[in-house]
């Protein structure tokens, strides 16, 4: 065996086990081009080590002439995917550059089939031997065919396109690759090339020996692609353990993790969800949508919701949502998720998890169930010291009409008639009618057990209602009420009754706090305006004895009172109303005399129990 | 019953201005002569000029209350047939009113048979025991 016989050899397998090597990674992973290109280079570095084999073993100038005329497809070959490994794998290079390059090189190879014996010598005038690796080996002699020019410039605008796109990428900031690969690729061009022409044009004697180059550029091609797929393969073995880590905690946690696309269609969901809705993770993944399992009545309006915090890729927390189970029934959950982006920013989906918050929900609903109770019968007792006032209310328009209606009767059985007279008591009687109608209108609402109703409604009208439903009480007491009420104050969402309740509660506690001071003390005066925050603050005032300091906020607790009758109810109902509107009510004492019993009602309206009707959960 | 010619005056004290003008109706239908007060102060100022036969006092008002009015009347020695109306009374209202020197004391609403034989009962008491006095 001889050296050049073994070298040659080893070229051409080792290349070829790479070519093998990476279609095989290619087939695994199709969407790895930088592979399939390389597969390509590499047999065509194989031939063209055979073909230079073939040529140093020549044993005529025809042969010779048949070898080197065969050697430039492989060559072209070559080439075309250095070319297109640099733009795949490298992602540089100039593409008009690449154009140009693979079409001079095509034309040199069809050059080379048009001109006998080959692109590079118009006749091959002698076959010499020479020694080379210590044996005798085979170069000619011949006329140089000018045409050669045009192979020799796709060499030429290669070695520039390779330059080109390795400054691109030292400029990309990965100096590692521009050295390595891009280095190598160059010194690996420049030489193989080199050589190739100098011999050709007969300025240096020796065989052609492009392959042993290009094997060095494909050996650290081969390398640098191995290290990636070592990579990627470490890579793939920690993305399984994290989503090994990920399905075990999904699996274990009480919560309901689950995944949806662009459109709200689950595309996971984890098992516990079965516990929560019913459904196994099998009937939602692809099958639902996370809005078709919301309760009907509201499913449109939460849907759009849903979607607009989609569309604008909010990450959300504690969304509460009301839900069918499968079975039926309705399941209160909390949402919180974050959007998934693909690497262009592009909405993939959504990830996330939901809380059942059923029970809580429930409980919450009982406890503003027995709110309202106590409430309604906080109401109902103090309706009863109110009774004097009411009645008086009521017995006013009363006696209007029978007064009216008896003196009509009197004047007609006596024949006085005046038409005119008949008229006025008649429309007095009306009058007097449905101011009666009014109060019992107004005495009907307090007492009914109804619903808590929020809704829009004007603070100072309220206030304006309740002294006028106190108007006797005050005037028996001998207290004079006075307003002093801001305009144009936002719309308030309450229940108009309850906030009735705590205003009454306040002026009767107010008047009783002045039941002993002296006539001219006993003024009572209502203030409403903004309070700081944007919610609405009610205060009212009464010049009585004040409460003592220490008991500031004693007086809000349950059973507290300094009435001899008092239940002390009242103002513990007050707080607990005015705190499910998210409001707050407190206690000051005003620097020359009395108190001022103060509270808060939120503008947007929002406190707990929003939903307390009853019966909502079927 | 008066015996006088011309029919009694009867003055009618309520801060409400619908009851005024329903009991100063019924009243005249009842061919008594009728002068109205909004308030205690102002039937008191009245006094001045004239006396009523029998005033009608309202028992809460602004100000001087029914009570008020019968204490005055007291203090400035006027005798006046009182018959007093309310709107809610209690057993303790009632009894006040009586021992303050009302002859009737009634709640509203008020019957006109009831309202005309107190008014007429009162005048008749006041003569009896005012009689001496005059």
């Amino acid at each position: 065996m001889s050296w050049v016989t073994i070298i040659w050899s080893m070229v051409a397998t080792a290349c070829l086990t790479l070519a093998a090597v990476h279609l095989l990674v290619w087939w695994r992973q199709r969407k790895a081009w930088a592979h399939a290109v390389f597969a390509p280079l590499a047999v065509a570095t194989t031939v063209v080590a055979a073909c230079e084999l073939w040529m140093m073993r020549a044993e005529t100038a025809g042969e010779f002439g048949k070898a080197l005329r065969w050697f430039h497809v492989p060559g072209w070959m070559l080439v075309v995917s250095l070319v297109g490994f640099v733009r795949l794998y490298m992602r540089a290079g100039r593409p008009w550059l690449a154009w140009a390059v693979c079409g001079m090189r095509t034309l040199a190879l069809i050059l080379n089939f048009v001109f006998t014996p080959n692109l590079n010598y118009r006749e091959i005038t002698s076959l010499r031997h020479i020694r080379f690796l210590g044996e005798s080996v085979s170069v000619v002699d011949g006329v140089p065919n000018p045409w050669m020019l045009v192979g020799q410039t796709s060499l030429l605008l290669l070695v520039v396109f390779v330059v080109d796109a390795t400054l691109t990428v030292w400029r990309k900031g990965d100096r590692r690759q521009a050295l390595l690969l891009g280095g190598t690729m160059a010194i690996c061009t420049v030489a193989g090339t080199g050589i190739t022409v100098l011999s050709l044009w007969g300025i240096i004697h020796a065989p052609i020996t492009t392959s042993l180059c290009f094997l060095g550029m494909i050996v650290t091609m081969g390398y640098e692609m191995s290290v990636d797929v070592l990579r990627s393969a470490q890579l793939s073995l920690g993305l399984r353990e994290s989503e090994e880590r990920f399905r075990q905690v999904a699996e274990t946690a009480g919560e309901f993790i689950w995944e949806v696309d662009a459109k709200g269609l689950y595309t996971y969901a984890s098992p516990s969800v079965e516990k929560l809705l019913g459904y196994t993770p099998k009937e939602l993944v692809g099958k639902k949508h996370f809005y078709d399992l919301f309760v009907p009545s509201v499913r449109e309006e939460m849907k759009a919701a849903a979607l607009q915090v989609f569309a604008n890729r909010q990450t959300f927390r504690d969304f509460p949502n009301s839900n069918v189970s499968k079975s039926g029934e309705i399941v209160h959950l909390e949402t919180s998720g974050s959007p998934v982006l693909d690497p262009a920013g592009n909405l993939v989906g959504y990830r996330g998890a939901d809380m059942d918050v059923t029970a809580r929900k429930q409980s919450e609903e009982e406890l503003e169930q027995h709110r309202n109770q106590l409430a309604h019968l906080s109401r109902v007792s103090m309706l009863g010291e109110l009774a004097g006032s009411l009645a008086h209310e009521l017995n006013q328009p009363l006696a209007v009409i029978l007064s009216n209606a008896q003196a009509a009767q009197r004047f007609l059985a006596h024949d006085q008639t005046d038409i005119n007279e008949v008229r006025d008591i008649l429309a007095d009687i009306v009058a007097a009618d449905k101011r009666a109608g009014e109060v019992i209108r107004r005495l009907r609402v307090l007492l009914k057990q109804g619903e808590v109703q929020r809704q829009p409604l004007d603070v100072n009208e309220v206030v304006q209602e309740v002294l006028k439903m106190m108007r006797n009480d005050l005037v028996n007491q001998g207290v004079s009420a006075q307003t002093e009420l801001a305009p144009d104050l936002p719309v308030l969402h309450a229940d108009r009754v309850q906030l009735q309740q705590v205003l009454l509660n306040l002026v009767m506690n107010a008047c009783d706090a002045m039941a002993g001071a002296p006539r001219d003390d006993r003024q009572l005066t209502i203030r409403t305006g903004l309070a700081g925050d944007g919610s609405v603050r009610i205060s009212v005032c009464d010049g009585g004895a004040g409460i003592a300091p220490g008991k500031l906020e004693q007086v809000f607790d349950a059973f507290y009172s300094t009435k001899p009758h008092g239940m002390g109810l009242g103002l513990p109902v007050c707080r607990t109303i005015v705190t499910a509107h998210g409001g707050k009510l407190w206690a000051t004492n005003n620097p020359e005399r009395g108190a001022t019993f103060h509270f808060t009602l939120p503008v947007n309206g929002k406190g707990q129990g929003e939903v307390a009707r009853r019966g909502a959960l079927a | 019953m008066p015996v006088s010619k011309t029919p009694p005056l009867i003055a009618v004290v309520d801060d409400e201005e619908s009851v005024r003008i329903a009991l100063r109706r019924l009243l005249r239908s009842a061919s008594l002569d009728v002068e109205t007060f909004p308030s205690g102060t102002e039937f008191l100022e009245s006094l001045k000029t004239h006396e009523p036969d029998c005033v009608i006092l309202d028992l809460r008002m602004p100000m001087i209350d029914g009570f008020g009015v019968q204490a005055r009347l007291k203090e400035a020695g006027i005798r006046l047939p009182v018959v007093m109306i309310t709107g809610y009374d209690s057993a303790e209202t009632h009894e006040r009113a009586l021992a303050g020197g009302a002859s009737a004391c009634l709640r509203k609403p008020v019957d006109d048979q009831i309202l005309l034989n107190a008014i007429t009962t009162a005048m008749a008491r006041t003569l009896e025991t005012g009689a001496p006095s005059e």
